[in-house]
């Protein structure tokens, strides 16, 4: 219980040499102080101190210091079995939006994030959903929407990316591409094995967007294709499959992307056979597998995606490969 | 390719008359014009880097 206290009164300690504007000093001591938890393997209040400094070092906007430290909490629940859960992802979440998005440190904190919080759990390949949502509602609130976008993408939360690519659309896309946005993220959800959140996210986006009429069925051939497609995922049968696939064919030209992404879905919801690998390792070769894939390709594809707006794409990847060691 | 009355038979009934008017209305469509930046931001990376 003394023990107790003591922390408690070096936190106030610190408090106060922050809010005096010695930050050199506090961040110092909160360095020294993580050292000495880390070597007692006092790991809980290791994370509880860099938390609380972080955050009131970023609140004085100290963003070297603050993000140093918030680094050094990601190291530590690397090092310790702290439980994957909302407390720690909101925790993360939080560091995250205080960190200056221009700041250098923020790629690096989002990548050593998400790896952190698949764990040993193999089947959220690209990072924990609840993570990316976390990041993605920060990011649609800075308006950086192709970031936003991506880690929607690889959340649960159907909802909030049809708000956001609603909004992206009306802003920033072209009109005729209405039925485009949606329909890209639906295939890229579906290629994720996603079908719950690809489902909300296509009525959310339907419903809410001024410029789609009322359905389903709907007035634009592509939205109906969706809509039978997830209906033809649920009952699971070929036959559907090729034939929407068939009869809507000028409409899913008009994005080659689309086949590709159709037949990855094809191959985990109808058990179309893959292709034969390496007949043609072109440049399209492994395009899906690098925002996509299980192999080793996807850390690659993934950094450089996390990097999206960044004028060194190459650095998250050297890093990357330094993590892998 | 499946003959032209095969695939109404393959899907449920109350699809046919929407695809069929679908199919119309494809043919009616204009041509895609240039993509929007926005939108091909949402492509893969590597696609990306080729598109542009």
């Amino acid at each position: 219980m003394a023990n107790c206290r003591g922390v408690e009164r070096i936190l106030k300690k610190l408090k106060d040499s922050v809010d005096s504007g010695k930050y050199y000093e506090a961040h110092q001591m909160y360095r020294t102080l993580y050292f000495r938890y880390n070597a007692q393997k006092k790991y809980a209040e290791a994370i509880d101190l860099l938390y609380s400094g972080a955050k009131l070092l970023l609140e004085h906007n100290q963003i070297t210091s603050g993000s140093d430290l918030s680094l050094l909490l990601l190291e530590t629940l690397n090092a310790s079995d702290t439980e994957r859960n909302d407390d720690t992802f909101e925790k993360i979440g939080i560091l995250h939006k205080m960190i200056d998005p221009e700041s250098p440190d923020r790629p690096t904190f989002v990548v050593k994030a998400l790896k952190w919080s698949k764990g040993s759990n193999c089947e959220s390949n690209s990072g924990h959903p609840a993570l990316h949502k976390q990041f993605a509602v920060t990011l649609w609130q800075e308006k950086n929407y192709p970031e936003a976008r991506y880690h929607f993408v690889h959340s649960n939360d159907g909802e909030g990316c049809a708000a956001m690519l609603v909004e992206y659309h009306i802003t920033h896309g072209y009109p005729s591409e209405v039925d485009m946005f949606i329909a890209q993220a639906v295939l890229q959800y579906l290629c994720l094995k996603n079908k719950a959140t690809a489902t909300v996210t296509f009525y959310a986006y339907a419903r809410q967007h001024p410029e789609v009429k009322k359905g389903p069925p709907y007035l634009l051939p592509l939205l109906n294709f969706l809509w039978f497609l997830l209906l033809a995922i649920e009952g699971g049968k070929l036959a559907f499959f090729t034939v929407l696939c068939e009869q809507y064919k000028l409409s899913l030209d008009r994005d080659p992307c689309y086949f590709q992404y159709l037949d990855r879905i094809g191959q985990q919801f109808f058990g179309i056979p893959p292709p034969k690998k390496n007949t043609q390792p072109g440049v399209f070769g492994n395009l899906l597998q690098s925002l996509f894939g299980e192999d080793e390709e996807e850390e690659e594809g993934f950094s450089s995606e996390v990097n999206l707006n960044s004028s060194t794409s190459g650095r998250a990847s050297v890093m990357n490969s330094e993590d892998l060691d | 390719a499946t003959g032209a009355a095969g695939w109404e038979q393959q899907v449920p009934e109350d699809w046919v008359p929407i695809i069929r008017e679908d199919v119309q209305r494809q043919r009616r469509q204009a041509p895609q014009q240039p993509l929007s930046d926005a939108y091909l931001n949402g492509m893969p990376p590597k696609r990306r880097k080729i598109m542009c």
